[in-house]
């Protein structure tokens, strides 16, 4: 690539890192491989980065991180138990609970909370996300609704309920 | 718990984020040895698949002969009778179309290129064509004659010595084949198999 293509390229990263960085960590749970997505990520953007705007290449990383993420988790030695039964609702004040939204979207399927992530940390709207995760707006809607509830269940149980590796 | 919760909860998630920078040196040499990877990887693939149908083909071979030499002697052909197959595809007899337009336009000035042909376009039984050029100034004709009695080309819009240049380059092509172009089959019903 020429220097001013690198030059666009980190200019770029700078502006966009911080905010895929979140979007990984959000999605993965976990910091060391929300790195590793978002440098997979990186490099595919930069591979195409004479063939798209800035603006098409955060979406195009977005898809990137979110697509590397639901595939990790659904790996075999990585792959998660998701149940369609969730915790009981404990009936503390929600100020009286420490929250652990990172624990909680961990316990949601893959696709929730893709969908969570994109809608209510990348502010993304519902075509959009959908457009993104190549699924329809029904059906973001739908999934929005489900993982919401899911998350407000969970968010009321007690902390340790939690995953363990989401700390930095 | 509001919407508005969930974004502040996520927001504030990702707000002791540890210190980590992406430089794009780093980045590029990652890609670099991506693009590496996946062209080592499609090297291996194209030599499997390479080596994959010169098995099978092998096998195949080995099969059809074994096959043949349980044939009964009594069917099988005569060597010494000829080999007649009007069905066969044979390579042309005679200059195609397509060697000859390559041939003029490759002779012809800058600026100056054979135009589509008619559908029709074919060497007359005497080994004459006309082809359409496109030139600067609009379009023209070419006539093309290559039989036994020498080469030739006449058109109004060419040099005379741009016009030797091409009557030289068709008989040289014309040369190649036994046949004079525009030469009829026999038993065939296309003059210019290739064309």
């Amino acid at each position: 690539m020429t220097t001013d293509h690198d030059a666009e390229f980190t200019a770029w990263v700078e502006r966009t890192a911080a905010s895929l960085r979140g979007t990984a960590y959000l999605m993965c749970g976990d910091w060391h491989a929300a790195d590793d997505v978002v440098q997979d990520t990186l490099v595919r953007v930069y591979e195409r980065w004479r063939r798209i705007r800035p603006e098409a290449a955060t979406s195009y990383a977005r898809r990137v991180i979110t697509t590397a993420t639901i595939d990790r988790a659904r790996r075999p030695w990585r792959r998660e138990v998701s149940s369609d039964v969730l915790p009981e609702r404990v009936a503390a004040a929600e100020d009286e609970t420490p929250y652990d939204v990172v624990g909680a979207l961990a316990q949601l399927p893959p696709r929730q909370r893709a969908v969570l992530v994109l809608r209510f940390f990348d502010d993304l709207d519902v075509a959009e996300t959908a457009r993104l995760l190549g699924i329809s707006t029904g059906t973001v809607k739908s999934t929005t609704s489900r993982g919401l509830d899911g998350l407000r269940i969970l968010m009321r149980t007690p902390v340790h309920a939690g995953h363990s590796e989401e700390t930095p | 718990m509001s919407e508005h919760d969930i974004r502040t909860l996520l927001g504030d998630a990702v707000g002791d984020a540890p210190a980590r920078e992406f430089s794009t040196s780093v980045i590029a040499s990652a890609a670099a040895a991506r693009t590496r990877r996946r062209r080592a990887w499609f090297g291996v693939g194209a030599l499997g698949a390479a080596a994959a149908v010169t098995v099978l083909a092998t096998v195949s071979f080995n099969l059809l002969g074994s096959e043949a030499t349980k044939a009964p002697v009594a069917s099988a052909p005569s060597t010494s009778a000829p080999v007649i197959d009007p069905g066969a595809i044979s390579l042309p007899s005679s200059l195609p179309l397509g060697e000859l337009v390559g041939v003029v336009d490759g002779a012809l000035p800058s600026g100056t290129t054979v135009a589509e042909l008619p559908v029709d376009a074919a060497f007359t039984p005497e080994g004459a064509i006309t082809l359409p050029l496109t030139t600067a100034g609009g379009s023209a004709d070419l006539a093309i004659t290559a039989n036994a009695g020498g080469c030739g080309a006449a058109s109004s819009a060419l040099d005379q010595t741009t016009l030797e240049a091409i009557s030289s380059a068709v008989c040289t092509a014309a040369a190649a084949y036994p046949n004079q172009p525009g030469t009829a089959v026999p038993g065939g019903g296309s003059v210019d198999p290739a064309s």
